[in-house]
């Protein structure tokens, strides 16, 4: 027969080994896990309780200190660094589309227009006979270089 | 799932060393990067450089030329860088005057997909003129040696 624990008295070793056996079955009622509760709490309970004692989260486990100043230091310079190099890549992408200049006696001029002018003006001083561009051009192809040489000594035989 | 800080760190110095397009170093690593760098900003020359623009019919990565005057000093320095830069390069066309080369096309071996080319002339009258051109393009060379030489 089960004896009535008054709600706010502490109960006895003997009576906590009943609510447990009680609390596995799963048959306590809230009022009787409460006192379940309290009576874990206590320091200096014998071992036998020690499984129910960690169950319930009574244990002093000694918790590592996190470190909490040290991850949001080095969340925030990754996050810094990302921040850095996006704007390094972004810059050398803007750089290098805007690479359009002509200097002139030391001072620079960035209208594409002038650029290209001045461009198709420096061309003009290596402008060739169309003989000499035809020569130029196919002295590019190995196959007819070595052909025209080789034909030096078949003609000569 | 947010990744480890020191993966981001890491991840973001490799973008970092490509983040640098070749493109943007592609003519550094020849001598006569160094014409353009000493002279470019001078008085009497004029220097122009364009990129990722279409000049008459063809595109090219990088057009990068410079006109010097009346500088044997800067002209001899040219050749100079030149000849440094022949190293496995085809020679399309020299001209000689004097001992001294007055034109010389070379066609470099390719970066990538860009065909690069040097082009230098210097000509002789009341003033010296030397131009230099580097060029880089996904066009065929010849194709583009043809438009770049028509006379005008």
């Amino acid at each position: 027969m089960l004896k009535i624990i008054p709600k706010n008295k502490t109960i006895r070793a003997q009576e906590a080994d009943l609510l447990i056996e009680k609390y596995y079955e799963g048959m306590t009622t809230r009022a009787e896990e409460k006192q379940l509760h309290h009576f874990l709490k206590q320091e200096n309970l014998p071992e036998r309780f020690a499984p129910e004692r960690a169950m319930f989260g009574y244990f002093d486990s000694k918790k590592q200190k996190p470190v909490s100043v040290m991850i949001p230091l080095i969340r925030w310079t990754s996050v810094a660094a990302a921040i850095i190099g996006i704007l390094f890549v972004t810059r050398l992408a803007i750089n290098e589309k805007q690479s359009n200049y002509v200097v002139i006696n030391g001072h620079k001029y960035t209208d594409t227009q002038v650029v290209k002018e001045q461009a198709l003006a420096s061309l003009e001083t290596l402008s060739a006979s169309s003989d000499e561009v035809e020569k130029c051009a196919k002295d590019l192809n190995d196959e007819d270089l070595i052909a025209s040489q080789l034909q030096i000594f078949s003609e000569n035989d | 799932m947010l990744m480890k800080p020191n993966k981001i760190i890491y991840l973001l110095l490799l973008a970092m060393t490509f983040a640098g397009s070749p493109r943007l170093f592609a003519q550094k690593d020849l001598h006569i990067s160094q014409v353009f760098e000493q002279y470019g900003k001078r008085k009497g020359t004029v220097m122009v450089e364009l990129t990722n623009e279409a000049l008459g019919s063809y595109n090219f990565s990088l057009f990068k030329s410079i006109i010097i005057r009346n500088d044997p000093a800067a002209a001899k320095f040219t050749r100079n860088c030149i000849s440094r830069d022949e190293q496995g390069a085809k020679k399309i066309k020299q001209v000689v005057a004097n001992g001294v080369p007055t034109s010389i096309y070379l066609q470099l071996p390719r970066k990538g997909k860009d065909n690069r080319l040097i082009l230098y002339n210097e000509s002789a009258g009341n003033e010296t003129r030397m131009t230099l051109i580097y060029i880089e393009t996904e066009s065929d060379s010849e194709d583009v040696l043809k438009v770049l030489l028509k006379k005008k």
